[in-house]
């Protein structure tokens, strides 16, 4: 237990690095897109965001970002679907194909959109995975993470985006 | 075969508290091994690692997968690149599957294709000797060969921001050696490297970001000496850990985040290899680093935006380790499989 708790608490050190995505600026509006999902459906991902949201951005590539999956799965479970909303946008993925599969192997339901596209990375400028973006339901940007997270970490910023 | 990164498997979608702590504790020894656990510059290659010759590893190449697979799968496992700075011999090959060996000058590759992946666990094993020499300028006058090193990526953008920058750092200089340094020098200033993220490459965000790692500092050094007319190669394998935490046998795992790029570009005859993100980790090897490559590395590709043999679904931003693909979609890296380097050292040349 004590050898789990020291690994813990040295990962949590370890995250402690800056954020970078400077397509999206705290405090000002997060930009949407018309998106394809895993049917290929195009959705305004404006409409979803109708209550404390995160945004996800990953690909197949990255190993640690399927942890996070992980934590989102959970964090949708403890926090329930009705009061945070989580949207993925895999960057790797130009169509629905490459979304449903992650959908289907990562085991997730949220939305998860393809967002290999040059009008989406431009805006975006999302040059790292994984990056987390929170926003509140008036879709403005409260805080970007660029970096690898911590479950506890994630909980604490979900609080935060609930009150 | 006995493989000890077996206690990292099965980690993501239903991960368990004790497959949580496994791969944090491996993360973690990964991030210490990398000289940057804290956020500090743990063990700073010693003077040393500049002096040597050459290394020369007995490599294993492992591609493991962790799920079983029913559609058609795919599978492109890179091949160490033979040339003067590296040899290669006792190349054999192990696999669930049959397999080809497709080579090329550039990207050579072992090639599975199976309806299925059966089995989880070790996939594909290649084993090979590789020693990797220290790299210096080399003389080419093939001028028509270096001009194809003037094409950019599509990750490599070349907006006003990155060409106003470039004009102010080069000046009124025209000697591809010396434009070539002060570029290397202003990148190097104005960029911070990040560890553990799975970066792009993207040059123009880089520069906005002014942040990066390996592929970013040399998206942006290329784009801008591409600008100046002065051809850059870029290649790409993994580093190994310098000679401070260097073991006698140990394992890398050849993810997107291991994976390391480095360039040489072309000075009036000659290629002149440079290594910005080392060059940034390392203030100690910033002069070395400009001309001189250390021998911790095994390459695996050249170039960028890259279609592989048999071509895969779409193209590569960068090839150093097993590209995999379901039904033609890229299988989730980490979760359906993982690839890893183990080796040992047998020889160091100083």
């Amino acid at each position: 237990m004590n050898a789990r708790l020291s690994a813990l608490t040295l990962i949590v050190i370890l995250i402690a690095t800056p954020a970078y995505a400077v397509g999206m600026k705290e405090g000002q509006p997060f930009p949407l897109f018309t998106m394809a999902d895993e049917n290929n459906k195009m959705t305004d991902i404006g409409t979803l965001i109708d209550k404390p949201t995160i945004v996800y951005f990953t690909h197949n590539s990255c190993h640690y970002c399927t942890q996070i999956i992980v934590l989102l799965k959970r964090a949708e479970v403890k926090f329930g679907a009705k009061n945070i909303g989580i949207i993925g946008i895999n960057i790797m993925a130009k169509d629905g194909k490459m979304v449903k599969s992650y959908k289907k192997d990562m085991g997730f339901t949220f939305p998860m959109f393809a967002g290999n596209r040059d009008d989406v990375l431009n805006t975006y400028k999302v040059n790292y995975v994984p990056v987390l973006v929170f926003m509140d339901s008036g879709k403005t940007v409260k805080r970007i993470i660029g970096h690898y997270i911590h479950e506890k970490e994630l909980h604490g910023y979900i609080k935060e985006m609930l009150k | 075969m006995e493989f000890n990164i077996k206690a990292v498997s099965g980690l993501p979608g239903n991960m368990s508290r004790r497959a949580f702590l496994a791969g944090a504790l491996s993360w973690l020894g990964y991030m210490m091994a990398k000289g940057h656990a804290f956020g500090a510059v743990a063990v700073p290659p010693e003077s040393t690692d500049t002096r040597l010759k050459s290394l020369t590893y007995k490599i294993e190449y492992l591609t493991e997968f962790y799920t079983t697979a029913k559609e058609t799968v795919k599978m492109w496992i890179p091949l160490p690149t033979e040339d003067a700075e590296q040899e290669i011999t006792h190349l054999s090959i192990e696999a669930m599957y049959p397999y080809t060996l497709n080579r090329a000058s550039d990207n050579s590759v072992v090639y599975i294709e199976t309806s299925g992946i059966k089995k989880k666990g070790t996939c594909a094993s290649v084993r090979y000797t590789v020693k990797r020499k220290a790299v210096g300028i080399t003389l080419s006058d093939d001028v028509d060969v270096a001009k194809k090193y003037l094409k950019l990526s599509e990750w490599e953008k070349r907006d006003e921001a990155i060409t106003k920058y470039a004009e102010t750092i080069v000046g009124g200089e025209t000697d591809p050696m010396r434009i070539g340094r002060r570029l290397y020098d202003g990148i190097i200033d104005r960029t911070a490297y990040v560890h553990e993220l799975c970066s792009r490459g993207v040059s123009a965000i880089a520069f906005e970001d002014k942040s990066g790692r390996c592929d970013d500092f040399n998206a942006m050094f290329r784009t801008m000496l591409v600008y100046k007319n002065i051809p850059v190669k870029w290649e790409q394998g993994v580093m190994l850990p310098y000679r401070p935490v260097l073991k006698k046998k140990g394992t890398v795992e050849a993810d997107c985040i291991n994976s390391h790029s480095w360039l040489k570009f072309y000075a009036g005859g000659k290629y002149v290899p440079v290594d910005l993100s080392e060059a940034k980790r390392w203030p100690a090897l910033r002069d070395f680093c400009f001309g001189r490559l250390t021998p911790n590395r095994i390459k695996f590709s050249t170039g960028r935006g890259l279609t592989l043999r048999p071509p895969q679904s779409e193209i590569l931003n960068t090839f150093s380790y097993t590209h995999v693909e379901a039904d033609e979609v890229p299988m989730i890296y980490g979760h359906n499989y993982r690839t890893f380097i183990k080796y040992e050292l047998i020889r160091k040349e100083i």
